[in-house]
């Protein structure tokens, strides 16, 4: 279509709403590569996309998107077999859930699922949806490498075909959940958008060469992947906190000032940074604090300015961001300081009564005292919570049977109990999940055999390497003590922090270099990894008839193994710049380990949960199921 | 129009055009059911099923750990012919001294002509109710189909006690 855009009359409102498309493609996507890659992530995703419930704590944000839907937030009164799910709390007699932030944003994916089921078969729309998705990944793909007519007519009968044979092996959806659904779609477009946001902050600091892999890797080589379609909160707080690194980072850039009304000049992305911890306190209130703590920790000492004005700029951000989840608050326990998750869970027995013991003591708190001396109490005692926590975070940290537990190689035997048994001996460590991380091990021996220009390297650390390191320990030592955990699968406690050391990863000199010298040789043991490598792994897993623990802990094995060739090699690129092909094809293979394990665990392990969203996954993981 | 702008619209409105048909107020298209929905009902349809072997002997033996028997069936043989629908299978057996009963399900289904092997899992019981040195017990084959119920086998089976 060659455009007519600039014509006379009518064309003008045309074009400022284009440009106001732009704009807004602008702030969300950076440019054409950050919007590639944030549709190839979402059809990544896509693939292995079930349509299932995989923790039962899921349950609880279904259900509680439903009470939304119907415009209440509580989701069942409390009898005597209420609502029971994990994370279901009661409070004045009612059962409440949680994540509201989460669920809310969700809400109008639902209204679009519902939309859509008017006018088409849910399963065939949503198929419809990935095609259209890879489609433009194609065209925009096209546009990035400058191959525009190649990529459309390549892509075009390529993707119409498989639409085709989607198309003749869809069933309808046996049994599925709308909000189910909606939930998935929500946390699904957050892990593109974590992709995209992981490029857009890499490639701001050290070019589009060094953004892409690791945006690329971001969505598809992390675990991440693993919990994009389980619509868990660990994506959207992993996204949040890579938002708030980028946005940490281009406050430091005194361009970005905006100047108001009133209010003069003030800095924009300083205040989205601390915006974003407002919001984060609406889907996990605790994990908020936390992160609070760290940005401040980091990002006061190292600011341009701290006068008055611009604190109270900040604070503003953070409260108007904190609004919803007070107003949430309020609604549900009567404090605008607890959170849902403070008051007495659906499931403990001893609340026959009805009145949990927190809420109760907070009615009693302000039917007597005055509100001010309320509130510093609830203050001093949240402090009490926030230190207490640290201090079993610290001891945790220290016992070395969970760190290595945690960190570096699962326990297969222990930690059996719960969950469903399925899942027995699954859960893996941090390093067996990303195998690529074990490159940072390289990194920090260059730091240390640098030794003499300790002050350099220390003048070269950024404010956002800070505050990635100290968003890292506020995670570690929230969640230490009760690590590790069943049903982590991918110490999914931590799972915000994988972005954050991949995002310290390529801050490495000698990763950034590899990235750009060798992208070739990483470019192509990844490839071969990926698609060679996970067959005949499926393979040797389906022949020798593995159960889904037996095949997680090959997995978990594998990558130890290359995440400790990598880190070799990392370790002899120091010595010798020979060994620089050797690690380049070590990142390639440890992050093809990383997408082997969450596309086969996907299609394969446990597709026992629900039934794939794509037709022709369905079609497969049952060939695979039957062999 | 460029030929790549085209091929890129024309496989946008077919994918479109196709998802449309299959919406409830247009219903060009049908999209079948999935799942079990599309297959018919456990317990309907009908057989001809005949019975070749039953069991009329089966071992308790004691547990190499802790105190637990283990009550072992052997394997039953029917040979099915014409089955239509799913029609259901059953075995089990009753010992009423012990107050034990097992039991296993089979669902017949159309391409699974010939003969079929029938077997009930090991079942586990308390020492402490072993007293005897064999039982007598009940083995019982039924279908259930469109006929309704219909018992195939009916007979006696020993339990024979090992240490």
């Amino acid at each position: 279509m060659s455009g007519p855009d600039n014509s006379e009359g009518g064309g003008r409102s045309t074009v400022s709403l284009r440009n106001s498309y732009r704009r807004l493609g602008r702030a969300t996507f950076g440019d054409r590569t950050g919007l590639a890659i944030f549709l190839g992530t979402l059809c990544f995703v896509g693939i292995y996309w079930r349509a299932g419930v995989f923790i039962t704590d899921t349950e609880t944000l279904v259900v509680t998107l439903e009470a939304l839907a119907d415009g209440h937030l509580w989701i069942d009164r409390v009898s005597e077999n209420h609502f029971q799910a994990p994370g279901a709390v009661i409070s004045d007699g009612l059962v409440y859930g949680r994540n509201y932030g989460q669920v809310l944003l969700s809400l109008p994916i639902l209204w679009g699922l519902a939309a859509v089921e008017r006018v088409a078969d849910l399963r065939v729309a949503l198929t419809a949806l990935w095609h259209i998705g890879l489609l433009a990944f194609a065209v925009q793909v096209g546009h990035v490498t400058g191959k525009r007519r190649t990529a459309a007519l390549l892509a075009a009968p390529l993707v119409l075909a498989s639409f085709l044979l989607n198309f003749a092996l869809a069933e309808q959806f046996v049994d599925v959940s709308r909000p189910l659904l909606a939930l998935q779609l929500g946390t699904i477009f957050a892990t593109g958008l974590l992709a995209t946001t992981t490029y857009r902050l890499v490639a701001r600091r050290h070019g589009r060469s060094v953004g892409r892999p690791a945006g690329v890797a971001a969505g598809l080589v992390l675990p991440i992947g693993f919990w994009a379609s389980l619509p868990k909160r660990h994506v959207i707080v992993a996204l949040l906190l890579v938002g708030i690194l980028y946005a940490v980072l281009r406050s430091r850039d005194a361009q970005t000032a905006v100047r108001l009304p009133i209010v003069g000049q003030i800095h924009g992305y300083r205040a989205l940074a601390y915006a974003l911890v407002g919001l984060l306190a609406w889907v996990h209130a605790a994990e908020a604090v936390f992160v609070l703590l760290a940005l401040a920790i980091v990002d006061l000492p190292t600011a341009p300015r701290n006068d008055g004005r611009t604190l109270a700029v900040l604070a503003i951000a953070l409260g108007l961001a904190l609004l919803p989840t007070f107003v949430t608050n309020v609604l549900i326990s009567g404090d605008p300081l607890v959170a849902p998750r403070m008051l007495t869970p659906a499931d403990s027995h001893s609340v026959s009564g009805g009145a949990g013991g927190l809420s109760s003591r907070i009615s009693e708190a302000r039917d007597g005292a005055l509100f001010g001396i309320f509130l510093l109490d609830r203050l001093v005692s949240l402090g009490a919570v926030i230190l207490s926590q640290a201090y079993h975070g610290l001891l945790a940290v220290f016992d070395p049977d969970r760190f290595v537990q945690t960190w570096f190689r699962s326990g297969s035997e222990q930690f059996l109990g719960g969950g469903r048994p399925e899942f027995a001996g699954s859960n893996l460590a941090v390093l067996e999940s990303a195998p690529v991380l074990g490159a940072l091990v390289g990194l920090t021996a260059g730091l240390v055999r640098r030794g003499g220009g300790l002050r350099d390297a220390v003048k070269r650390i950024e404010p956002t390497d800070a505050l990635a390191v100290s968003l890292t320990l506020a995670f570690v030592l929230l969640y230490a003590a009760p690590l590790p955990v069943h049903v982590q699968i991918t110490v999914r406690y931590l799972l915000p922090v994988y972005p954050l050391l991949l995002v310290l990863l390529v801050r490495g000199r000698i990763v950034r270099r590899l990235l750009v010298d060798h992208r070739r040789s990483i470019g192509w043991s990844y490839a071969a990894g990926v698609l060679l490598g996970s067959q005949l792994l499926l393979t040797v897993v389906v022949l020798q008839g593995l159960t889904v623990a037996a095949a997680v802990q090959a997995h978990a094995q594998l990558a130890l193994v290359l995440a400790g060739l990598l880190a070799a090699a990392m370790l002899a690129t120091l010595v010798d710049d020979r060994a620089e092909p050797i690690a380049a094809i070590g990142i390639g293979l440890a992050a093809a380990a990383g997408t082997a394990f969450v596309l086969l665990s996907g299609i394969a392990y446990f597709s026992f949960i629900g039934e794939h969203v794509l037709p022709i996954a369905d079609a497969i993981s049952d060939i695979i199921g039957r062999v | 129009m460029r030929h790549d702008r085209l091929a890129v619209f024309c496989t946008l409105a077919v994918v479109v055009a196709l998802t449309l048909a299959t919406g409830p107020s247009i219903g060009l298209v049908t999209v079948p059911a999935g799942g079990v929905g599309t297959e018919a009902a456990i317990g309907t349809g009908s057989a001809i099923v005949e019975v070749q072997t039953a069991p009329d002997r089966a071992n308790l033996t004691a547990g190499d750990y802790g105190d637990v028997h283990y009550l072992e069936v052997p394997d039953a043989q029917i040979a099915v012919e014409r089955a239509t629908g799913a029609p259901l299978v059953t075995a089990s057996i009753d010992v009423d001294e012990l107050g034990f009963s097992r039991s296993s399900v089979y669902v017949l289904r159309e391409t699974r002509d010939g003969t079929r092997t029938i077997s009930i899992d090991r079942g586990s019981l308390d020492s402490s109710r072993v007293d005897s040195d064999s039982y007598d017990g009940r083995y019982r084959l039924v279908l259930r189909d469109d006929g309704g119920k219909r018992v195939l086998y009916d007979g006696p089976i020993t339990i024979e006690v090992r240490e």
